[in-house]
């Protein structure tokens, strides 16, 4: 990867691994496009088991694709976005497909079905919820149809779980590098999904002393992160038979605590 | 139907507050209030918020999301609601449930900002909400007689598959003549009911919705289908989805359903 490409805002796509293709017609009503992943390390648990917070990260890019598409000759953000996982055992590839549930004069609605291309199991189902907003400056889809690959050459580097590390019993903390932030410059969506996943079970962890994996999330995007370092702080709710259930709130510690994300996820024992 | 939840809303520019007595009308064969009577608090007191935060704009509802951890059996459920985000194109709440002092869980709804036109009504005046507690004359005098699928008139055609049916009839209905958000929560909720218990081989009952909401129901019947995700022994998820009398896809939601504690 060039320093150019490194600095475009989509480095963290390319740690992701994802390719994403749209597959529909140009200018269909309702566009739809798929994702594909082979999750390696970086994207798993130490069990092997994929990780949630990935996966919602995963949605949210092949979601915000087909929301993005919808929604032209204006684009989109992600208002919010929620996802039930099937299981975390991933054998092959991760297949996402993504399409329009509804376009409206200001918001699209996409759904996203993840799954193991080994099998063709259900790995996981979430739906997108974005706003529609006139954008400035050039679209982030140039040629028709939309696709996008992997660059050749060395990728960029990232510090071990994108650096995200306990701040206190109850949140983690991660600063907000160049390869964390987006074409836009503010912190990448998909980072948000792996930082809830990484408070919400540091916050069980702590308050059962035995291990947890984040299943189930509700997300909610409230405001850009722009400065850094990021808190992210769960407070447990209440335990059920599926797991307990944690509120995790993202603040900006850098733009004053600004409020950029409240999240209800489940943490399942493992 | 609103009115025969017998609730108490009390709205303020930035909190709103609530409650439902639980009632064996809305419970589950556990004695455990459903899901579906609790989103419909949600929807109501989300609702009176939303529009004070969205004025004089208008606003229409986009998602709701519930997560109880406790379900009351007798009591009441209460509900406090404050504005998470009032931006130009969306308003986003949070609900904390409670009851009898303890958490009872959370849920939020996100609203669409619409340009006012003209016959949306002013909610901030007319108030369907008060500001002291006491419920306007439309919401008093609830009287739940029977069971609250029953007086929504809603029809199991297949349990284990999760398809039940609703009419689109003016005691479940909104000032758009269309199925009240709650009244599709309360459905969707009721479907899971019965698909997830029959999956799962265990009597489990709803805690957990996200639903998103696609289209108004105004074309009777509202049916629903599902398709199970996970189902064990203590708890499992179902897509589902509610389908107008024209064939029409009008919300998608998942719903999980676990065992209820035993009784105290």
């Amino acid at each position: 990867m060039t320093e150019t490409e490194r600095s475009d805002g989509r480095a963290f796509s390319y740690w992701l691994g994802l390719e994403l293709d749209e597959t529909t017609e140009v200018g269909a009503d309702r566009p739809e496009s798929v994702g594909r992943v082979d999750p390696g390390p970086d994207l798993r648990l130490p069990n092997g088991q994929v990780r949630a917070g990935a996966m919602l990260g995963l949605m949210d890019c092949v979601g915000g694709l087909t929301s993005g598409l919808a929604a032209l000759p204006r684009w989109v953000v992600s208002t919010n976005i929620n996802q039930r996982i099937a299981t975390l055992d991933v054998h092959g590839a991760l297949v996402l497909r993504s399409r329009t549930r509804r376009v409206g004069r200001n918001a699209v609605v996409t759904s996203v079905e993840a799954r193991d291309e080994s099998n063709d199991s259900l790995v996981a189902t979430g739906v997108l919820t974005s706003s529609i907003l006139t954008f400035e400056g050039a679209l982030p889809v140039g040629t028709r149809p939309f696709c996008l690959r992997m660059p050749e050459g060395r990728a960029p580097d990232f510090p071990p779980l994108l650096g995200i590390r306990p701040a206190s019993p109850v949140s983690v903390r991660l600063d907000l590098i160049p390869q964390l932030r987006n074409p836009w410059g503010i912190l990448h969506g998909a980072v948000i999904g792996i930082t809830v996943d990484a408070a919400a079970v540091h916050v069980v962890e702590q308050h059962t002393r035995s291990p947890g994996v984040m299943t189930d999330a509700v997300v909610h995007f409230v405001a850009p992160g722009r400065v850094g370092p990021i808190e992210a702080a769960g407070t447990v709710i209440g335990e059920r038979p599926d797991g307990h259930v944690v509120r995790v709130e993202l603040r900006d510690r850098g733009a004053d605590d600004r409020l950029l994300t409240v999240a209800v996820v489940t943490v399942a024992p493992v | 139907m609103l009115r025969d939840l017998a609730p108490v809303v009390q709205v303020s520019d930035h909190e709103a507050r609530g409650r439902i007595p639980v009632r064996p009308e809305i419970c589950a064969p556990s004695g455990r209030v459903l899901a579906g009577p609790v989103a419909t608090l949600v929807d109501m007191l989300a609702g009176g918020l939303a529009a004070r935060a969205a004025h004089p704009n208008w606003m229409a509802t986009a998602d709701l999301t519930l997560h109880l951890v406790e379900r009351p059996s007798d009591g009441e459920i209460e509900a406090v609601g404050r504005v998470v985000r009032a931006g130009r194109s969306t308003v986003v709440m949070e609900v904390e449930l409670s009851a009898g002092g303890a958490p009872a869980g959370l849920a939020s709804m996100t609203f669409a900002v619409l340009p006012r036109r003209e016959g949306n009504p002013d909610i901030v005046r007319s108030a369907n909400t008060t500001d002291d507690g006491v419920p306007p004359a439309w919401l008093s005098g609830g009287n739940l007689v029977q069971p609250i699928a029953d007086a929504l008139e809603v029809r199991v055609i297949d349990g284990p598959a999760g398809v039940l049916e609703a009419p689109v009839i003016d005691y479940s209905c909104n000032t758009l003549d269309a199925l009240q958000g709650g009244v599709v929560a309360t459905l969707l909720c009721l479907a899971a009911d019965h698909v997830l218990p029959a999956a799962c081989g265990a009597p489990v009952e709803t805690v957990d919705l996200h639903l998103t909401y696609l289209a108004l129901n105004k074309v009777s019947p509202v049916r629903t289908r599902a398709e199970v995700i996970t189902a064990t022994p203590s708890h499992g998820t179902a897509r589902i989805e509610t389908v107008d009398g024209d064939g029409r896809v009008t919300a998608v939601a998942t719903a999980v359903a676990t065992l209820p504690r035993a009784s105290p």
